[in-house]
């Protein structure tokens, strides 16, 4: 298989060909989704050495159990997020990067709001994601840039914003509904 | 312990649990409940597309980051690597744990798509290095199908039939044990075979594809003096598939032993 062919391939075959243990088709998934990986962990960790140890080990994760990923449940690269999420939020509530959180917390929710906007990538779907992220209510909007970006539970959230937890909880859900609505009426978003 | 949620209570979090924001009994609660509720599970998914959306910053991971990984793929091969090995060897020395990873993945369907030669090394036979002149295999087979679209088309579909649900890999292998096809069957009974390495046959020979059903041999195509790729279909009850060498065009029924043989696994 050529390294044209490996381009080509949708991300479920390459998955598949990950599961044969072949190293260049774990390259091509590296190639196109680690900067993603990487940028989300650097910006819940604040840390870019410990973003890098996210990164290697979703990917090796993903080496060891390719079947771990279904493509029935949401693209390679929305699964991969969201373990990378994971991994970097379990690694910012434990006790070792306590510190680091706090420091960090002081600037951010000074911030709030700020960094969504500023986060979105830079190709023309970015303009769309720009919009939806701005024809959110403040609110809403808070509540999932502290959750998603700081690495907070919904708890912590309602504290930080000095909000019932019930509130948040569904500022978080009708944000994300909201914008997939948004994007969806421009033509973003999986299938 | 175990935290017990009502339905429109668990509704109500999936945003937070899509974002890694609810308590860890919380998420518990939440994942077993969406084993077994497809409308909450699709709002997960949603969420998290969006999510990833939001998360898109930068296109390229920085420079070197991948060197680093890679060397550590090297240092480490993955423990689990043997039953994977096992799986391109056959469905005998593929084993339990082989199994396992083949209903898991679908792994085991794409090998049969991919034409892929594993010799059967006496001793230790290196997990590595066997994926290494795979890899030369592959490469090989690919740009020999390249030259030839149509082919290289049917091996395409080979491939994406590999990857659909209920597929079924099959591997024809000698009574030696050496690989000589692979093949996927599909749920509706449509099957592609790819040669592995079969030798030509002389003039006035061919090869005859059976499917060996309830004892009975039914013939599925006669490729003819190569196996190169072809597509069939099998009826239902197939427990496995036969290659024998016939004169050519073929017969109705065959009088030899088979030359290649593989279990159809259901």
């Amino acid at each position: 298989m050529s390294s044209t062919i490996l381009r080509e391939m949708g991300d479920a075959a390459l998955v598949v060909a990950i599961g044969r243990w072949r190293q260049d088709a774990l390259a091509e998934a590296f190639r196109r989704h680690a900067g993603a990986v990487h940028a989300l962990a650097r910006r819940v960790l604040c840390d870019d050495a410990a973003a890098e140890e996210v990164v290697q080990e979703i990917f090796l994760r993903l080496w060891n159990s390719p079947d771990r990923f279904d493509p029935d449940r949401g693209t390679l690269r929305s699964f991969l997020l969201a373990q990378s999420h994971g991994r970097a939020v379990d690694i910012l509530r434990s006790d070792v990067s306590r510190r680091r959180r706090e420091e960090k917390d002081a600037r951010g929710t000074a911030e709030a709001g700020y960094d969504i906007e500023h986060e979105v990538w830079d190709l023309a779907v970015a303009d769309h994601v720009k919009e939806a992220v701005a024809d959110l209510p403040v609110d809403e909007r808070r509540a999932i840039e502290l959750a998603y970006f700081g690495g907070h539970s919904y708890r912590e959230v309602a504290e930080l914003l000095g909000a019932p937890e019930g509130t948040v909880k569904s500022r978080i859900r009708s944000g994300l509904r909201r914008m997939r609505g948004s994007l969806s009426a421009a033509g973003i978003g999986a299938p | 312990m175990n935290l017990h949620l009502q339905h429109d209570e668990i509704r109500q979090l999936l945003g937070a649990f899509a974002l890694d924001a609810v308590e860890p009994d919380e998420a518990a609660a939440i994942e077993a409940h969406l084993a077994t509720c497809p409308r909450c599970r699709d709002e997960v998914r949603e969420h998290r597309e969006v999510a990833a959306l939001l998360a898109y910053a930068g296109t390229t991971a920085p420079e070197g980051m991948w060197d680093r990984m890679a060397a550590k793929l090297d240092a480490a091969p993955p423990a689990s690597a043997a039953p994977a090995l096992g799986l391109m060897l056959g469905n005998e020395a593929g084993g339990r744990a082989g199994a396992r990873r083949r209903r898991g993945s679908r792994v085991a369907a794409a090998v049969a798509a991919a034409a892929v030669v594993v010799g059967l090394g006496a001793g230790g036979l290196q997990v590595q290095s066997a994926l290494r002149s795979q890899d030369d295999q592959i490469e090989k087979v690919a740009q020999a199908l390249s030259e030839e679209g149509a082919r290289a088309r049917l091996v395409r579909e080979a491939a994406a039939a590999a990857l659909a649900d209920g597929a079924r890999a099959v591997h024809l292998i000698t009574p030696e044990r050496a690989p000589l096809a692979d093949a996927v069957v599909l749920a509706d009974g449509t099957g592609y075979l790819i040669d592995k390495g079969a030798p030509s046959l002389p003039d006035g020979r061919t090869y005859q594809l059976w499917a060996v059903a309830g004892g009975q041999k039914l013939s599925l195509g006669v490729p003819g003096r190569d196996l190169d790729v072809l597509t069939f279909r099998v009826p239902d009850a197939t427990d496995a598939l036969a290659l024998t060498v016939e004169q050519a065009p073929g017969v109705v029924i065959s009088q030899n032993q088979a030359v290649g043989y593989g279990l159809v696994q259901r």
